[in-house]
């Protein structure tokens, strides 16, 4: 039921269709005219990606074409994709792959199967993106919590407290400074290391002093 | 190219189900086809050469559709088709047609979702009769909706979308079922007591066919009554009302481009014509009236192609425009389905549907629209009658 929206939201897609003006491109933007969605085509792709799409058409063939690659690599959010290929040999296949296209409308384009591969295509990218921010929330979380095992050790070791009692200082200081509890346990961390760096210097020091005196 | 000087006729297919469970209807379709064609011949035909159709009865069976139009393709004479009432036998029929790169004219009201080059759309999409007929339902009866239909895809995407008007206009389903496309009166029981017991202000059918008048019948004979809980459709017809009777059909509603007692001059020469071919108009509905159309929307494109090529068709056929019995018509030149009136009408005491509104001119044919919104622009020619 989380991609519900998908098919309602259709109709504001802004979508650009990167191949070049044939029957196919023509084909294509009838359909999405049909649909609703607002389409334009440019081709060749523009140097300087200007305002970006939420879905964009591009021509795969048996080679990479620079002109859509260079594209991809200056848009800064990746749009949803669809390779349209005409070809389905391995070089085809392959590059369908390294362009990591959400999904794949095959040529002759028909209008039959423009609004399945739209769909399908927005529910991988929304999939995807949602990913994406799962897995940097879970990253951080694991960060953070090596972050506060390290900062409590540290408070037990000096000032001689059990674990329980290193959190909620910790906490108590997070509250006091309307700091995250992670800062607090990186300062930690770091004036621990500052200082151990201190007296490790301080001790190589006397290593150099003569024995024996 | 053309052959003037030959009197071979035109030959062309016509598909549509003599027997079985949608034959009312398709009946109808087929006598409004042929009126068009018998029309057509005595004023001389296309160029000196008349229409001849080629009738064949699928029965009101899916897989007939598809089996009798590959029969028809093979001919080589043969290459446009009128028929199909269902959506279901619509995409049997459809791949034949598309590989044959033959011509399909479908006069019926159906779901949207589909554009085929080599089909020209007669009948209503959902922004042309559902969005209306929700909104008038809606002004009129309340928020309570309860849905009966029959089990197959028209009328579940029909559903689909009249929810979510429904739910934009702050009311609720409190009901939904489906029943095969032959259910008989007992097997509505179930369904009336339902109702009954969740008491909606108002019944959105979308059984077709024969369904139809069983379903009025347990209705009205289980004490249903019209002019209090209204069953609206768009389907319902008077060709089944002529059959289910007034009792039974006395208060409901439906919503169609047409009805028989529409009073332009356009309907009053069809209407007049009909009777004489037929001797009763009984059984005209707003498919007959579409099929009709269709055939005068064709011979019209033959008259300047000289050819049933699909091609040559499609290119004078978008944009084509036909006064029809309901008003002047035209075929949207970027989907290929009709700009069509708008008409809501209830079933009298006798029988006779009277209008309740009418758009005030052609709403044009929006096949993609997934979400209507009750403040579309659709909406705005739509006043009270």
């Amino acid at each position: 039921m989380e991609h519900d929206y998908i098919i309602q939201q259709l109709r504001g897609l802004n979508v650009l269709v990167l191949h070049p003006r044939d029957g196919d491109a023509e084909e294509l933007l009838q359909q999405l005219n049909r649909i609703g969605c607002r389409a334009h085509a440019i081709w060749p792709p523009p140097s300087h990606p200007t305002d970006t799409a939420d879905l964009t058409f591009i021509e795969v063939r048996e080679k990479p074409y620079d002109g859509i690659t260079n594209y991809l690599k200056l848009t800064a959010d990746r749009p949803t994709l669809i390779g349209m290929a005409g070809y389905e040999s391995p070089s085809v296949l392959q590059n369908l792959i390294d362009l990591q296209v959400d999904s794949v409308l095959a040529k002759p384009v028909r209008p039959y199967g423009v609004l399945s591969s739209i769909i399908v295509a927005r529910r991988n990218w929304q999939q995807g993106k949602r990913n994406e921010k799962i897995i940097a929330k879970l990253k951080s979380k694991v960060e953070n919590s090596h972050k506060m095992n390290e900062a409590k050790i540290v408070l037990m070791k000096i000032h001689d407290i059990n674990e329980d009692q290193a959190y909620r200082a910790i906490r108590q200081q997070a509250m006091t400074c309307r700091k995250t509890i992670a800062e607090i346990a990186q300062s930690i961390i770091e004036s621990n290391a500052l200082l151990h760096n201190f007296v490790a210097k301080r001790a190589s020091d006397d290593d150099d002093l003569p024995e024996g005196a | 190219m053309a052959r003037n000087s030959s009197d071979k006729p035109w030959t062309v297919g016509v598909l549509f189900s003599q027997t079985g469970a949608t034959s009312i209807i398709e009946k109808s379709q087929l006598k409004g086809t042929l009126l068009a064609i018998d029309e057509i011949n005595q004023a001389g035909g296309i160029e000196g050469r008349n229409i001849s159709p080629v009738i064949l009865d699928p029965a009101s069976d899916v897989k007939k559709y598809r089996i009798y139009a590959e029969e028809m393709l093979a001919n080589p004479e043969l290459n446009v088709i009128f028929g199909c009432y269902m959506s279901s036998s619509r995409k049997e029929v459809l791949p034949v047609i598309e590989r044959q790169n033959g011509f399909l004219f479908y006069p019926t009201l159906y779901e949207g979702f589909e554009y085929s080059p080599n089909v020209i759309y007669g009948g209503a999409a959902p922004n042309q009769n559902s969005l209306p007929l929700a909104i008038y339902l809606l002004d009129n009866f309340g928020s309570r909706f309860y849905f009966v239909g029959s089990d197959y895809i028209y009328p579940r995407e029909s559903n689909r979308v009249m929810r979510n008007i429904v739910r934009q206009g702050g009311g609720q389903v409190v009901g939904e079922n489906y029943l095969s496309l032959d259910a008989r009166r007992e097997d509505f029981e179930w369904i009336l007591e339902d109702i009954g017991r969740v008491s909606p202000n108002v019944i959105f059918s979308t059984v077709v066919g024969i369904g139809t008048i069983n379903f009025y019948t347990a209705y009205h004979e289980n004490g249903g009554d019209g002019f209090k809980l209204p069953i609206a459709s768009l389907t319902t017809n008077e060709a089944e009302v002529a059959i289910m009777g007034r009792g039974a059909a006395a208060g409901h509603i439906t919503a169609a481009p047409y009805f028989r007692n529409i009073k332009t001059e356009e309907n009053a020469r069809f209407l007049g014509k009909y009777v004489r071919k037929f001797g009763s108009i009984d059984d005209v509905t707003s498919c007959c009236e579409a099929a009709y159309s269709q055939v005068h929307l064709f011979a019209n494109a033959l008259r300047l192609t000289g050819s049933t090529g699909a091609d040559q068709l499609r290119a004078v056929l978008r944009g084509a425009e036909f006064e029809a019995p309901q008003g002047r018509i035209k075929i949207d030149p970027d989907n290929n389905h009709t700009y069509l009136q708008s008409r809501i009408a209830r079933l009298g005491a006798d029988g006779e549907y009277r209008l309740e509104r009418e758009a005030v001119r052609p709403i044009k044919p929006d096949p993609y629209l997934a979400v209507p919104a009750l403040n579309d622009w659709a909406n705005a020619p739509i006043g009270t009658n």
